[in-house]
């Protein structure tokens, strides 16, 4: 059976903005292998090449509609995000290309520095806006464990649950994002983990926060046992839309 | 395997799909052909008094980064994700790469070991999701007679 996907099933967010419905030309991710060569060795004949140990990632997203609305593309992309500051906080950004569906992948970058706003105007189109990134520290691949939705009241998705097969022993990181949040006066997101998908404990607790858009991540160390799910706990009524992922180590 | 011309239902691709590990197909996933590069290393040896370049071997050959091209594929353990996706094994120094080989028809196969040097997932609004990665191939090979 394949498993093929189209470019329905690709999303991209960045600090709990959500760029998906605005990206019109694509999104490249990329890992780089950081090889030394080509060498030759005393006594060889023939090129030789070594990894260095060392891993770098690039992001780039295509063009997308220049929204001066808010929470669109031009309050994500803008410049304001361009900044030269060295001590600057480093955007989290989510993508898959799987599609959103629990369980399928997606990956996580620890720190993407966007380097890049182009805006494009053309006489026949609307303006279009492009950002690059370049990405510091991990590239984290994972599974999705809530995609993004709007959810009106507490949830969970323990009936759901992703199935690692067996619990893994090194840890993890878990991704947080949120994009729209109205009326709730508190909401506290956790990853839980369950050795047997009936009881269900605290692996990861972001931080209570309802000023959307926001990102958030956290690692944890130790053993992540072998089925994952996602719990959000809400105050007051309205409206709160999240994203949750997390990738083993 | 019928001898002379060779055509593109001729060709299988396998990668292993770690360092060490287990050699898989992957031309099932490729669309865009695949072709490697043999360089003899030469360098110029013109020297006064001649009007014409000369060029001599160094005794080092080589093959050039080979660019792939494959369908995303999502599929446990054999799709080109899980084939080809750049791991922690890969980038340790002391990988010891993995094995590649590229039969162009009639068993004439190229057999080498490549450490993947990039590996990128690609969202096109006209096509489906590709990967695009490139096998650096490094130290001993084998062209088949």
């Amino acid at each position: 059976m394949v498993e093929r996907r189209g470019p329905a099933d690709a999303f991209l967010l960045a600090d709990g903005y959500d760029l998906t419905a605005s990206v019109v030309q694509g999104l490249n991710a990329k890992t780089i292998n950081r090889l030394e060569g080509p060498f030759v060795g005393l006594g060889n004949n023939r090129d030789q090449y070594a990894p260095i140990g060392v891993r770098g990632h690039e992001l780039t997203q295509g063009p997308a509609f220049f929204d001066t609305a808010t929470g669109r593309s031009h309050a994500a992309l803008g410049a304001p995000n361009v900044t030269a500051d060295p001590n600057a906080t480093a955007r989290i950004v989510c993508f898959g290309v799987d599609g959103e569906v629990i369980g399928r992948f997606f990956t996580g970058y620890e720190g993407a520095f966007q380097s890049e706003y182009e805006l494009l105007a053309a006489g026949e189109e609307l303006q279009k806006a492009v950002g690059r990134y370049a990405v510091s520290g991990e590239g984290n691949d994972g599974v999705i464990l809530q995609p993004v939705e709007a959810k009106t009241a507490d949830w969970n998705t323990e009936g759901s649950p992703v199935d690692n097969a067996a619990s893994s022993a090194n840890g993890g990181v878990g991704y947080l994002q949120v994009v729209l949040s109205t009326g709730f006066t508190n909401f506290v997101g956790k990853i839980r983990h369950s050795t047997d998908d009936i009881t269900y404990t605290d692996l990861i607790t972001f931080t209570d926060n309802v000023s959307a858009p926001f990102a958030e991540r956290i690692a944890v160390a130790g053993t992540v046992n072998r089925y994952l799910a996602f719990d959000g706990n809400v105050t007051g009524s309205g409206s709160i839309t999240v994203f949750c992922g997390f990738s083993r180590s | 395997m019928a001898t002379g011309r060779q055509g593109p239902k001729d060709v299988t691709v396998t990668l292993a799909d770690s360092p060490g590990g287990t050699a898989r197909n992957i031309h099932g996933f490729m669309t865009a052909g695949i072709a490697a590069k043999l360089i003899n290393r030469l360098t110029e040896t013109r020297a006064l008094g001649s009007n014409r370049d000369e060029h001599t071997p160094i005794g080092v050959l080589g093959i050039e980064a080979i660019p792939l091209t494959l369908i995303f594929d999502t599929t446990s353990t054999t799709g080109s994700r899980a084939v080809t996706r750049i791991t922690d094994s890969d980038a340790d120094p002391t990988s010891v790469g993995r094995a590649m080989v590229i039969d162009f028809g009639d068993s004439k196969t190229l057999t080498m070991t490549v450490h993947l040097g990039e590996y990128e997932e690609a969202v096109q609004m006209d096509n489906i999701q590709m990967i695009n990665c490139v096998a650096q191939p490094t130290g001993t090979f084998t062209y088949a007679a």
